[in-house]
């Protein structure tokens, strides 16, 4: 059984007139520990999908199931129990919360999952530790580069141990070599921890990180996927 | 251009325009409401005092005269209107209740002066002979209204009379069976008006007066006052300047009036630094773009301008606002504060002061605090502009690091949320214990008030105070207080003076003291008791005569003259009382070896066999004294409350907008904690423990805040009053500081509701965290 499963999924934003159909009857897999890179130009559905599987939006119609949760039809409390340990988010700015150190920030992502304090201070210490921003652990995210601040949040990202890994535009904010140093980290981590990765950009060099590369165009497959 | 884009900014501000708004109307518009209150007060003293023509001197006699030879002396000394009444003093005999002192007042139903205001029923008339006024202190106690039938024992006449209607008279303003302590007994005196030839007929008086009411138009008033009553057998001589009433609303007054301004500076510093506050966030948030219209080739005063026009259109709602909150808080303080002074109506104003003072503030102080940080951002290079907001630099010294997490994430958030904008917090911080400070100030005032004056009549031995109808030697007083059944009694005689030192002038009223008084007991808070030729003054005399202990000074009355010394200064109630050995106080009011007053310690059955003596005025108890004492400061904690709600609606509004604005800076944040999988419960503490913490910082500050507020005030007081000090107690500050906390809660459900309500989807991708 795939962990992410989309059945002819439709979603729109606006009404009337200014009606945009975002995703057209959508269907779309993914099983564990696949690394899927979607591309697409702007307005194509990219960040609507990743928001459909990562339950932070709800479809129109068509079912989204996901960690063997029915995305679709779960109340407001179990999506936020669903986001708390199931899934982890890269945001293209990163979202650090800015007056929590890196060390914090990561515990702040074990944390709501239940981990006790000093379990997940020593899980954030490890983790960042693998990201390589062991001695800089104690500092604010305004005192670290992007590239840096990037690399907290995937730490935060796969503190808690998710099923899922989603990122949107993770390298959009970055620059080439420094994008290329976070992909190869994703990348290795997804090898490494077996989670499933899913990382939606506009840029076609990023297809070269995907083992399965989905291209959307107004809202629908666009063409036969590479793996 | 500019107009347009000033319309869009504001519409797309949305709240947080409305916010900045009622921030500017709040803080500039109660600043001025209170000015204009107190305006307004003074407006209704008096317009009340002009009115009803309040005399310009009253003279009453020890016994009553033909009233033709009392005008005729009038005329000699241009006193003019001039009138005579029959002021007869009594008691109430009301069936089945406690009775009080009386004072049956005759006078013309057409008086020119110290004319009655009706407030129920109808005035006085010679058709209707027994048809009575009453004050409406006393008739509200007894609750007695137009209809009703009244009986009152004068001498030992009993009048049977009808209640025609309920009015207020300048000179009866503040009632009081006990004038000598400046603390209002309202309804411990009953006033009753009736038709002066009624009285005259009812109480066998004849054609006699014993009161000549005059004005002094004209320069000379004193000595033609003087010239007025010598040879006069006066037992009072009051000028207006010394009518109890009048002294008491005056110094209430001024007791306000020194309140209104710390009140209206509380609100008008705070308002100020949350205008100056909001407003360069305001402009700080448009950095990028004004940074393209400097790229564009825009100059610098575009940029200004740019800003300066929404911030004069949000001035303008403010001042808008300010105007309207000036008015209505006016008017509910001056409403409230005429009613427990008892005027019978408010005289409201839109003085232009005020009003120009609320405008003026909320539109001068949104310009300034827009124009600041425009003018700064217009002289960046463009490109320094366009990099837009600077993302804030957050950093904190490694102890405070390590003391600020503790605690979950979502409390470890709060706190260092504190930190982040610590200029922001700090003014919410400081605003909200300055509205908790205020609140408590005024608490901690009547909360003195009360204990001070609970220990003045503590230290006192009297139980009853008679005042006699005529004076009576010493000796006769005292037989005649113990066939009355007082077991201790001790005679004084009173009697008007003035004093004169070499820098002041005092007119005060002059007490004959045993050698070693039993029952009247001075609290000296320098030097010793009253000598021969050595007087004991009042705290407040002495200081309006700016003289010490050993000082000379000059006591002159209608009989007499004498230098004398200053022996001591007691702290005392009865704050225009000078205190002398009883001899020589006799001789100098022209009444050797008499008394006019006797204290006794008895209990309530002699008070009222001393009642029933012919000889007798009035009989008031310091039971009565302490009981009217706490109506007052029950009626006065109505008008503390209300400037307490407005204090702390105040407060509670800046904490909202503070937290909104906050919230609306941070939304990215919250939709990040959203994101990671934070639920209501941990979104809201993080909010909550922001919020508890401000407020729970600001109930501390107000401790050392409110204690500084009430300090100056309480001075005030002392000098306007009588010396209440401060006895701070807990119950001050926790009846501020719960409801400042429900409010504080009730604005982190607002911002809890909103952060749930955010779309996470939609606010995690903007880069809004800064």
């Amino acid at each position: 059984m795939p962990l992410v499963s989309l059945d002819r999924v439709r979603k729109a934003y606006g009404s009337g007139a200014a009606r945009q159909l975002v995703l057209d009857e959508l269907s779309l897999s993914m099983e564990a520990g696949e690394f899927t890179v979607v591309l697409g130009p702007s307005g194509c559905g990219k960040t609507t999908l990743l928001n459909l599987i990562g339950g932070l939006d709800t479809a129109d119609a068509g079912r989204v199931r996901a960690c063997g949760l029915d995305l679709t039809g779960a109340s407001r409390a179990e999506l936020t129990a669903y986001r708390a340990r199931s899934v982890g988010f890269i945001f293209q700015f990163y979202n650090l919360l800015p007056t929590l150190t890196a060390a914090e920030n990561v515990e702040a992502g074990i944390r709501v999952a239940g981990v006790d304090r000093e379990a997940a201070r020593e899980a954030a210490r490890s983790l960042l530790a693998r990201v390589g921003l062991g001695p800089l652990a104690g500092r604010f995210p305004s005192q670290l580069s992007g590239g840096e601040q990037q690399r907290v949040a995937i730490a935060r990202a796969l503190a808690k141990r998710p099923r899922l890994l989603l990122a949107d535009e993770p390298t959009g904010n970055l620059d080439e070599e420094t994008a290329g140093g976070v992909l190869e980290l994703m990348r290795e981590l997804n090898e490494e921890t077996g989670v499933t990765f899913v990382v939606v950009s506009h840029n076609p060099v990023l297809a070269e990180a995907g083992r399965r590369v989905v291209r959307l165009s107004h809202g629908r497959l666009a063409e036969p996927e590479t793996i | 251009m500019l107009w347009r884009k000033a319309v869009r900014d504001l519409r797309a501000m949305g709240m947080r325009a409305a916010l900045i708004v009622v921030v500017i109307g709040a803080g500039a518009g109660t600043a001025a409401g209170i000015s204009l209150a107190l305006h307004d007060v003074e407006r209704t003293r008096d317009s009340f005092y002009a009115e009803q023509r309040l005399a310009d001197l009253d003279i009453r006699l020890a016994r009553p005269l033909p009233p033709g030879p009392l005008l005729a002396r009038a005329r000699r000394v241009r006193a003019h209107p001039a009138e005579t009444r029959l002021v007869l003093s009594g008691r109430t005999l009301l069936p089945g209740r406690a009775q009080v002192a009386a004072e049956a007042v005759g006078m013309s139903p057409a008086a020119a002066l110290d004319r009655l205001a009706v407030t129920a029923g109808r005035g006085l008339s010679a058709a209707a002979p027994r048809g009575a006024l009453l004050d409406p202190d006393f008739a509200e106690r007894f609750q007695l209204g137009p209809g009703d039938r009244l009986r009152l024992g004068l001498g030992g006449r009993r009048l049977a009379l009808r209640v025609r209607g309920l009015a207020r008279s300048p000179e009866y303003l503040l009632a009081t069976a006990n004038p000598d302590y400046l603390v209002p007994q309202k309804g411990s005196l009953a006033v009753v008006f009736l038709p002066r030839a009624s009285l005259q007929r009812l109480s066998s008086a004849g054609r006699r007066v014993n009161d000549l009411v005059v004005d002094l138009p004209g320069g000379h008033a004193g000595r033609r006052a003087e010239r007025l009553s010598a040879g006069l057998p006066a037992a009072r001589i009051i000028p207006r300047s010394q009518q109890y009433s009048l002294r008491l609303t005056d110094a209430d007054i001024d007791a306000f009036s020194t309140f209104a301004p710390v009140m209206g500076l509380v609100f008008a510093l705070v308002g100020l630094l949350l205008i100056v506050l909001s407003l360069r966030r305001l402009v700080n948030s448009q950095r990028r773009e004004l940074g393209a219209l400097l790229a564009l080739g825009y100059p610098p005063r575009t940029v200004v301008a740019t800003v300066l026009l929404p911030a004069a259109m949000l001035g303008l709602g403010g001042a808008l606002l300010a105007l309207a909150a000036t008015v209505a808080v006016g008017r509910l303080v001056a409403v409230e504060y005429t009613n427990t002074v008892g005027f019978p109506g408010t005289a409201h104003s839109l003085a232009a002061g005020p009003l120009a003072l609320a405008a003026g503030l909320a539109l001068g102080a949104t310009l300034l605090a827009a124009l600041v940080p425009a003018w700064r951002l217009s002289r960046l290079e463009p490109t320094q502009a366009m990099r837009g907001e600077r993302l804030a630099s957050f950093g904190l010294p490694g102890w405070l690091q390590r003391a600020t997490a503790l605690g979950p994430p979502a409390l470890v958030y709060a706190t260092r949320g504190l930190l982040r904008r610590p200029v922001l917090s700090a003014a919410t911080v400081v605003s909200l214990a300055a509205a908790i400070g205020l609140g408590a100030a005024l608490n901690i005032l009547i909360s003195s008030t009360d204990s001070s004056v609970d220990a003045e009549f503590a230290e006192q031995g009297w139980t009853y105070s008679a005042d006699l109808a005529r004076p009576l030697p010493a000796g006769r007083a005292v037989a005649l207080a113990r066939r009355a059944g007082a077991s201790t009694v001790e005679p004084t005689v009173k009697g008007p003076a003035s004093l004169r030192s070499d820098s002041g002038f005092a007119d005060v009223q002059l007490a004959g003291l045993p050698a070693r008084p039993a029952l009247l007991r001075l609290d000296l808070t320098a030097g010793a008791g009253p000598a021969p030729g050595r007087a004991v003054l009042s705290e407040q005399t002495a200081e309006s005569l700016g003289v010490g202990v050993g000082e000379a000074i000059v006591v002159r009355t209608p009989a007499a003259r004498a230098k004398l010394a200053v022996a001591g200064i007691a702290r005392t109630l009865a704050t225009r009382s000078t205190y002398l050995p009883r001899a020589q106080a006799g001789r100098l009011l022209g009444a050797p070896g008499q008394a006019t007053t006797v204290l006794v310690a008895a209990g309530p059955r002699a008070a009222g066999r001393l009642r029933r003596q012919p000889g007798v005025a009035r009989v008031s108890s310091k039971a009565s004294a302490q009981a009217a004492e706490r109506d007052l400061v029950e009626e006065l904690t109505g008008l503390i409350s209300i400037l307490q709600a407005i204090s702390l609606g105040v407060g509670g509004l800046f904490l909202v907008s503070t937290l909104a604005l906050s919230y609306l800076d941070r939304r990215g944040e919250f939709a990040t904690l959203a994101a990671l999988g934070y639920g209501r419960r941990q979104i809201g503490a993080a909010v909550a423990g922001e919020a508890l913490t401000q407020t729970a910082i600001a109930a501390a500050l107000s401790i050392p805040l409110g204690l500084a507020i009430a300090a100056p005030l309480s001075d005030s007081i002392a000098r306007a009053w009588f010396q209440i000090g401060l006895h701070p107690e807990p119950p001050n500050f926790v009846w501020v500081i719960v409801p400042a906390l429900v409010l504080a809660l009730l604005a982190v459900v607002h911002a809890t509701r909103r952060a749930l309500r955010l779309d996470i989807a939609a606010t995690v991708r903007a880069r809004l965290i800064g």
